[in-house]
């Protein structure tokens, strides 16, 4: 039974604002965002598959948090849904843009902006990695016991640590990993 | 008139061929806006993104706002919003389309098996890519400190406390300016 489209795209619209008024640091500080939003705040979907979605979204090009509100918004309610989720996302700081134009040479030195910016980030720091314990169990967990999660924290730190020394493309990643899965974890 | 049409190709073109993120499409949107078109000058650019990373929210779409605006005005801030962001969505949808029809296709249920760990390792490698920003290069030492205070906290405040995130960026935000951490 869904509720009314016009409560939808209200909720898609505001959920989608706060992501776009708060995400202080671009593309990182606002996946934990849209995953609250997402995954606990308006329960759209489990964090399965957020999982995916964010997977396909890392590996795709573009910006990363419009594919995922417009992603959203469809889901949600159709073409009108994804309007609704980018509108919320971007309008707020694309405004701020246009209007305080003429103020930005004083503000992109203000000490309070840069200051208020810097206490920030350790938060987005702390919120990336909080999202990244609360994936874990659901990447890690196998029905093979501790053979299958030590393969699979195994991975995880070959991603990251081939990731960290060669810059590589998370598409590339994704992919080494799914032929991986592929050929360890076939299912029977 | 082809002001806005133009817009509009040239911010889908940037994300169109943008793999890896906001920061990773800057080059391609002073290519496209400075080089190609001359919608900006150079200072003009450095300005506009400067103040942009000071705002919330994609930097591509603040950028495709702000440069729509001077074009074309209000049309032209929407053309280019739509090129910023319609046309990824659409490859998006599509992609996902065919993974949700193929459920369950057993090979890819095994092929996801093994990306889940790799968005594992994706989430810390995006805050590995932060942290200098973040922790990193302080004026002085208790700075250092005190960032690490914010992230142990604010890490305690999300995982144990169920913290939802708008308040810790505000508290983030309020300690930043209360201990002068940017300056």
């Amino acid at each position: 039974m869904r509720r009314p489209l016009a409560k939808r795209l209200v909720e898609l619209f505001l959920a989608f604002m706060r992501v776009g008024v708060f995400g202080f640091g671009g593309g990182p500080s606002m996946i934990p965002l849209i995953r609250a939003e997402a995954v606990d705040g308006n329960t759209w979907v489990e964090d399965d598959e957020f999982m995916e979605i964010y997977a396909v979204a890392s590996s795709l090009p573009g910006p990363i948090a419009t594919n995922l509100a417009g992603y959203f918004g469809r889901h949600q309610a159709g073409p009108l849904g994804s309007a609704a989720a980018l509108l919320g996302l971007t309008l707020p700081s694309g405004i701020a843009m246009v209007a305080l134009g003429g103020l930005y040479l004083a503000t992109k030195d203000s000490r309070i902006v840069q200051d208020a910016l810097a206490g920030i980030r350790p938060v987005v720091i702390a919120l990336l990695l909080g999202v990244a314990v609360t994936f874990a169990p659901r990447a890690l967990a196998s029905g093979r016991g501790a053979l299958g999660v030590t393969l699979r924290s195994l991975l995880v730190a070959a991603a990251f640590a081939v990731a960290v020394l060669t810059g590589v493309h998370p598409a590339v990643l994704i992919v080494a990993g799914a032929v991986v899965g592929l050929f360890l974890w076939r299912t029977w | 008139m082809t002001d806005v049409f133009a817009l509009f190709v040239s911010f889908a073109r940037i994300t169109l061929f943008g793999f890896g993120g906001g920061p990773s499409m800057i080059p391609l949107v002073r290519a496209e806006v400075v080089d190609g078109r001359g919608w900006l000058t150079p200072e003009a650019f450095l300005d506009a993104f400067a103040f942009g990373n000071a705002l919330p929210g994609p930097i591509i779409t603040k950028l495709a706002f702000y440069v729509g605006h001077q074009v074309a005005g209000w049309p032209g801030a929407a053309a280019a919003l739509i090129g910023a962001s319609l046309p990824t969505l659409a490859v998006m949808l599509l992609v996902v389309g065919l993974l949700r029809r193929n459920r369950d296709n057993r090979v890819l249920q095994a092929a996801i098996t093994g990306i889940r760990p790799i968005v594992v390792a994706l989430l810390l490698l995006v805050a590995w890519d932060f942290a200098p920003a973040a922790i990193g290069s302080p004026t002085e030492f208790s700075d250092v400190w005190l960032r690490w205070a914010i992230a142990a906290i604010s890490l305690f405040a999300t995982l144990r406390l169920k913290v939802h995130p708008v308040p810790l960026i505000v508290a983030g935000a309020a300690l930043g300016m209360l201990f002068g951490l940017g300056s």
